[in-house]
């Protein structure tokens, strides 16, 4: 009876991925989630079917939990910022995730495919292991917690350098202007900051989404300040926001912050400046 | 001397000696019988223990294995969770003391003292044991022990194998150097209930003292009721007979007949003693006519 439940619910994601170019289905959303699809930021639930390019930010005390087939659970932690960067459901790696900031735990394995983890300063790819990854804008963690996973370290453009295998128990650390450091066991500033479930094995909760997609709550336009950090991150990963957000130019406050701080995206400029338009569209 | 004081004398006598001895039989069997309870408690608190540790290993330190990895939790360590069983059940009974003395621990709080490591010794030696019941002197008095040997089990070897298998949140915290090395099958742990001997003599004291006062309040009751029926139903009717007797000797012819009640012993002799006492009046008058 357990074998054909797990053979349905695997076809059904399978039909549901497929259909949607969905890259996994929020399990778990406590707290408020906002996701940014498109231009739109608007509240996700569970049940929603998450797509290339969307980004998930949680609340401070919020823990969303992301499947994608019944052997991949992801984590976010609160008060985190995650770019669903690419996904695939054929080839090697079934999704590339940016933690920007915040905490994000993933156990995978083989039969759900490899999965890729970056952070600012470290990436971790993972086919048969649990990984804990912590991100912030002068630092990134990741604690293989079991399994085995590789770690590389990622430069200023957002590509990762050479994949170096690491087996569970390791423990990586990169600070800004610093080489990769690596330890037998997570540091204890780690231990400590670490959200209590993620302490915890991550509990399979894709039979309690539901069959259908569940739409995100109706939304409104994301404007610069909120966009601003996704701006600015590495640019192998920001590549399609121009195409993307170019249609919120449109909005005043939204150019005024682009023009503002254009020193730090200067890929808008051809956005502002049009060929053949003047320099001082308002 | 009157028949009820020789009466009393040999009652008194005769209760004197069933009391020694009954005090002395029951001393003993109380004292005995307080110690196979205290030892009876003891196993029953050991078979706990061991329920404990079974459920914390079986059920418990599955569901932490995941945060052991970040931090040690002696909660998955069925040692610790006998201990804090035992330590819950001493609130009840403050008595007892429970130990898991090791010979090598991975804690030093466990590590088996002297007399402790003899014990565990002799199990060593003695395989085939699987209990040991002994006294011992301590500082507060003697006291009693009852232990039983814990054989290492292949689960125990994740932790006490060696340092590079054991936990590394364990290691941290206790040293590679404590508790490794051990062996299926080698016994380098007991299980050791102690009481102090007291309890046992309080228990028997208290038990003694309720028996041998029940047994002289019972002595009482029966002497004053015996002396009671005595002076009723023996001396008083051998009183008024010897009362009536007295006064037929001084030549009284008209001294009452005795009044005969009942159908026992006294109340035959009342009847021959009336029949004796016509015939006397009868042959009396005849002769004096």
């Amino acid at each position: 009876m357990r074998a054909v439940l797990s053979a349905a619910v695997v076809c059904l994601f399978l039909a549901t991925c497929a259909s949607a170019q969905a890259i996994g289905t929020v399990t778990l959303a406590e707290g408020d989630l906002h996701i940014i699809r498109g231009t739109t930021v608007s509240t996700a639930v569970q049940g929603t079917r998450l797509r290339r390019g969307d980004i998930l930010e949680s609340s401070s005390r919020g823990l969303t939990q992301v499947e994608c087939g019944p052997e991949s659970v992801i984590a976010i932690g609160p008060s985190s910022k995650v770019f669903l960067f690419s996904g695939s459901t054929s080839g090697s790696t079934r999704a590339e995730l940016v933690l920007l900031s915040g905490w994000l735990k993933a156990e995978t394995h083989a039969r759900a495919g490899t999965y890729q983890f970056d952070t600012p300063w470290l990436a971790a790819s993972a086919s048969r292991g649990t990984v804990v990854l912590r991100a912030a804008s002068e630092s990134s963690d990741i604690f293989v917690e079991s399994g085995s996973a590789s770690v590389a370290e990622v430069g200023a453009s957002g590509i990762t350098g050479q994949f170096r295998s690491a087996k569970g128990g390791e423990f990586f650390s990169r600070r800004a202007g610093k080489g990769l450091a690596s330890s037998n066991g997570p540091a204890d500033n780690f231990v400590q900051s670490m959200p209590n479930a993620f302490k915890d094995t991550l509990p399979p909760r894709l039979s309690l989404a539901g069959r259908k997609d569940v739409e995100p709550g109706r939304g409104r336009e994301i404007e610069y300040e909120q966009l601003r950090p996704y701006l600015v991150m590495p640019a192998r990963w920001r590549r399609d926001f121009v195409s993307r957000f170019e249609s919120r130019l449109d909005d005043p406050k939204f150019r005024q912050g682009i023009v503002a701080h254009l020193h730090d995206h200067p890929e808008w400029e051809p956005a502002l400046h049009p060929e053949g338009n003047s320099t001082n569209k308002q | 001397m009157k028949l009820l004081v020789k009466f009393n004398l040999v009652m008194c006598l005769v209760f004197l000696a069933g009391f020694i001895g009954a005090g002395f039989i029951s001393n003993r069997l109380l004292q005995r019988n307080a110690r196979q309870e205290i030892f009876e408690n003891a196993r029953i608190m050991m078979e706990a223990a061991l329920a404990v540790r079974a459920y914390t290993g079986k059920e418990i330190k599955p569901l932490l294995d995941t945060q052991m990895k970040y931090s040690f939790l002696p909660q998955s360590v069925p040692a610790y969770s006998a201990n804090q069983y035992f330590a819950q059940l001493r609130t009840k009974f403050p008595d007892y003391s429970y130990r898991e003395a090791t010979l090598n621990p991975t804690n030093p709080v466990n590590r088996a003292n002297d007399w402790e490591a003899d014990v565990i010794q002799y199990f060593r030696q003695n395989p085939q044991d699987t209990e040991r019941i002994g006294q011992r002197e301590t500082a507060a008095g003697p006291a009693l022990y009852i232990a039983r040997p814990m054989k290492v089990g292949s689960s125990c070897l994740a932790c006490h194998d060696t340092a590079e298998d054991a936990p590394r949140t364990l290691v941290d915290r206790y040293g590679p150097n404590n508790g490794f090395g051990w062996k299926v099958n080698d016994i380098v742990t007991a299980q050791i209930v102690s009481a102090p001997m007291r309890l046992p003599l309080q228990k028997a004291q208290s038990t003694f003292a309720v028996f041998m006062v029940s047994l002289a309040v019972i002595f009482g009751i029966v002497f004053l009721a015996v002396n009671a029926m005595l002076i009723l139903l023996v001396t008083r009717p051998i009183d008024r007979l010897a009362g009536v007797a007295n006064e037929l000797s001084l030549g009284n012819l008209n001294a009452p007949e005795i009044r005969v009640d009942g159908s026992d012993e006294i109340s035959h002799l009342q009847e021959s003693f009336n029949r004796m006492r016509k015939s006397l009046v009868e042959a009396i008058k005849l002769l004096e006519t």
